[in-house]
């Protein structure tokens, strides 16, 4: 057992040092020889990302719990302080007891974007675990991984002993309870192997790669994906907590000593979405929408904000108006905290008169801007993605937004989505105009300030287990053109135009739907230096070009190529619920621009109810 | 149409039931361990949560974005340990001095310790303006040395200022800020600089001046162990001859 010493003079010529050093209010300390199990749940991005992240505290404080567990923390350090810890053979170790990565039993990492990909590699060396799976030995670490890239982990497959599919609070506590089975017959026999293989047939959602053989056609296409021995599933369901509110939720959040990204206290609503917008994966794969009771949800706000001392309490959930408590928690949270500075923060709202008048008492600051995301110009195109969101819905809101004194608005949008032509482009700039319009037409007195439009376009990725998944990304100089029209189209001086990386969009289009193949790819990658690849000004697509034409793979067949709906996908033995015909359906209605309604109005028999609760029973 | 028909409880408003009096305490406190590499402004805001978590009955600001009335005597930068700096916290009613620092430590992290806590009633002014000295313990091996050097000269000069765009670069004399070294012993010094809104040394600034004459390395001066002993406020001492 050892414990790292960082030297003073490291830590005082790297930026924000407060990163590197633990020692958090609420952070868990334990004598580790009191312990069967030591965890070390790792974030691969930086301190300020992965401790603004609700469902890393959930499984720290939940693993905490335990008397046999002790769980540490590791973040992917800043790259001045990665080149001081290698220059200086100091390794990644957690914030906790300083502690190398190496010398845990288990070491998870949760993947929430696909570009952090190349820092996990970093984790695992600079921790002293081998990178590759097949590489580690009886008393390397289990490392294993969780999160949306779960869903599809076949670019990472190599790297990972095990994967956990779906919402992992289950699969921790049972996956901990099993390990500490087979360490108490003896550490020096533990059988990795035999371990992991129980782990994959008896807790639902483990997915272990190596247990599962990919075969490729001429094509380059995938022929079959099937699993080596019976003992395994041939298709892994993601687990899910059914009844949410019997979960384990934490009330003693940790608290960041340094400013973190979201540094509030987080309360989750409610899990899934009942919407069905058909680009959005985090939409299917988290069906069915399950509900928290709002008087739970209250008792753990109060109690989470006296335990951290936050000031802020923020709804989470992918739509936070669908939530059917909204009003009596909306209007009890804001009375239990009148008379203090704590404010509430409402994202993913639709704006009617009742929100509006909400969202005045709920800040206790300065009026902030509003973010609205119809994401297509024009109503046939919204028809296309499902967003029900009509312009009359967008005209109304903006009138209630800007009598109520706001001034500045900030649009989303999505470029390059299936079906898309220059007039859905068009719409995207009528509309950001007759925004600005509008705002003149309002009472003069009621305009202290002149309008501030935002218009972000961020470009269409295709993802895993959405009704998009066979559609083909635009290739980049058409997104680039796609761009520049818009751009040109925003004439008005109270219009900004911002976008997003293009070429990370590729590299994430990619990453998202690739194959195992794509494994060495991420290696070599990682190898040559490449990190921070979710960092825009780190992002060097060049390299990924040029390993990626070594390798004798194609950025093309994985972006751009418009699937068959008989091609076997990479993900095809993974399972969110949601059926392969729904999903088929649903693109072929996209293309003639029907609608699906939302869950709530009619059931569309999707596959969700299968699991046997939330709003499919309703 | 919600499927809930509850109603949920509501606190009483915690502003209209305070009592109109109100009442500064002045904290003494120490930091050590990993709090030592927090910057001035995540202290504020960790000074601000502890208050939150305490159920202490704070004072704070008027305006957009109400804060705590808190006023730390002198920042503290990334790398010191404090022995006994200070912090004034307006509160209402009286809460009993003992008490509140009882309920402050308990929501601290270990690593920062009020040590001590009484009632200011002075008529008016910030403690930040009081400020007119503080004593500094430095700790490295090669150190001694270096600052007898670098003291036998005229002038100890330092460069401040960046050498980024526009940045304005000047040499600086910082030896009538340094009001008393001592050489406990040989890995040791104690030292009383200007401190305060007026006349700062900051004890970085001055581990950097020996880095540049007196053949202390860069390393060696972000490996000095440095210790902010105490803060003096006007009258607190005589400021002793050099």
């Amino acid at each position: 057992m050892s414990t790292v010493y960082i030297p003073r003079h490291i830590l005082l010529s790297v930026e924000k040092p407060a990163r590197y050093v633990g020692g958090e209010w609420n952070s868990v300390l334990k004598d580790v020889h009191d312990v069967y199990i030591r965890t070390a749940l790792c974030f691969p991005d930086t301190y300020e990302i992965g401790m603004s992240h609700l469902g890393m505290k959930i499984l720290y404080h939940m693993l905490n719990e335990r008397d046999d567990v002790f769980c540490e923390r590791a973040y992917m350090p800043w790259t001045d302080m990665m080149s001081r810890m290698k220059e200086d053979n100091i390794p990644l170790y957690t914030l906790e007891t300083k502690t190398p990565l190496n010398e845990f039993d288990i070491v998870g990492f949760t993947l929430q974007y696909e570009m952090c990909y190349s820092n996990v590699l970093h984790m695992l060396d600079m921790g002293g675990i081998p990178v590759y799976a097949k590489d580690r030995k009886q008393d390397d670490p289990i490392v294993i991984a969780g999160g949306p890239c779960a869903f599809n982990i076949e670019p990472m497959a190599d790297f990972f002993d095990a994967v956990f599919i779906g919402e992992s609070e289950d699969q921790l506590s049972k996956f901990s309870d099993l390990y500490r089975e087979y360490i108490l017959r003896g550490k020096d026999t533990f059988d990795r192997d035999g371990f992991l293989a129980e782990a994959a047939s008896s807790i639902q959602g483990i997915y272990v790669p190596r247990f599962y053989e990919v075969k490729y056609n001429d094509d380059e296409t995938i022929r079959s994906i099937r699993a080596y021995s019976q003992d395994v599933p041939d298709v892994i369901t993601k687990a899910l907590i059914i009844e949410p509110d019997k979960a384990y939720f934490p009330v003693n959040l940790i608290v960041p000593n340094t400013e973190a990204v979201h540094d509030r206290v987080s309360l989750e609503l409610f899990r899934g979405c009942t919407r069905g917008c058909r680009f959005c994966q985090a939409g299917f794969v988290t069906r069915p929408v399950r509900e928290r009771d709002p008087g739970l949800l209250l008792d753990i706000a109060l109690k989470s904000q006296k335990a951290t001392g936050y000031e802020e309490i923020g709804l989470l959930s992918l739509s936070t108006s669908d939530y059917s408590g909204f009003k009596e928690l909306a209007s009890s949270l804001i009375e239990n905290t009148d008379g203090t500075n704590t404010s509430i923060s409402l994202p993913s709202l639709r704006l009617d008169s009742f929100t509006a008048d909400i969202l005045e008492k709920a800040s206790k600051s300065r009026k902030s801007g509003l973010t609205f995301a119809p994401e297509a110009g024009t109503q046939k195109l919204r028809n296309v993605i499902n967003k029900n969101i009509s312009d009359n819905d967008l005209k109304e809101a903006m009138e209630i937004a800007f009598s109520g004194g706001r001034n500045t608005v900030k649009l989303y949008f999505m470029l390059g989505l299936p079906t898309e032509d220059d007039d859905d482009i068009d719409g995207i700039s009528i509309l950001a105009h007759d925004i600005v319009r509008s705002y003149w037409q309002i009472p003069g007195e009621t305009r202290r300030r002149k309008p501030e439009i935002t218009v972000s376009a961020a470009m269409f990725i295709p993802k895993p287990f959405t009704p998009f998944q066979w559609e083909s990304q635009d290739q980049l100089d058409e997104l680039y053109r796609k761009q520049n029209y818009l751009r040109d189209k925003l004439k008005s001086k109270y219009i900004k135009f911002q976008w997003h990386g293009s070429k990370s969009s590729v590299w994430e289009a990619v990453l998202a739907r690739g194959d195992r193949r794509l494994s060495k790819v991420i290696y070599r990658a990682f190898q040559e230096g490449c990190c921070f690849d979710a960092w825009d000004d780190k992002f060097d697509f060049e390299a990924y070009e040029r390993i990626m034409s070594e390798e004798g793979l194609d950025i093309s067949f994985y972006a751009n190529r418009k699937r068959l709906f008989d091609e076997v996908l990479p993900w095809d033995h993974i399972s969110c619920g949601v059926s392969k015909e729904f999903l088929i359906n649903e693109n072929i209605k996209a293309h003639s621009g029907v609608t699906t309604d939302e869950c709530r109005s009619i059931c569309s028999g999707c596959g969700a109810a299968a699991f046997g609760g939330g709003v499919c029973f309703e | 149409m919600s499927k809930y028909n509850i109603t949920l409880p509501v606190s009483p408003n915690l502003r209209k039931n305070e009592p109109d009096i109100t009442k500064v305490i002045r904290f003494n406190f120490s930091r050590r361990g990993a709090l030592i590499y927090i910057a001035h402004l995540d202290m504020l805001r960790l000074f601000e949560r502890a208050l939150i978590r305490s159920g202490l009955k704070f004072v704070s600001s008027q305006g957009f974005n109400p804060r705590p009335l808190m006023v730390f005597a002198l920042p503290v930068g990334i790398g010191v340990e404090v022995d006994n700096d200070l912090v004034e916290i307006t509160f209402y009613g009286g809460p009993d001095t003992e008490q509140a620092a009882d309920k402050l430590n308990a929501s601290m992290p270990p690593d920062i310790r009020i040590t001590n806590a009484h009632y200011e009633d002075r008529a008016s002014g910030s403690i930040m303006a009081m400020v007119n000295s503080a004593e500094y313990t430095f700790m490295h091996k090669d150190l001694s040395r270096s600052v007898r050097t670098a003291m036998s000269g005229e002038v100890l000069n330092v460069t401040k200022g960046s050498k980024g765009k526009g940045g304005k670069v000047k040499d600086v004399d910082i030896k009538p800020l340094i009001h008393k070294l001592d050489f406990p012993d040989d890995n040791t010094i104690k030292a009383v600089f200007s401190a305060g809104s007026k006349n700062n040394l900051r004890p970085d600034l001055f581990l950097k001046a020996l880095t540049t004459d007196s053949g202390f390395s860069l390393k060696n001066a972000l490996d000095t162990v440095i210790i902010r002993n105490r803060i003096f406020l006007e009258g607190d001492h005589q400021v002793a001859e050099k």
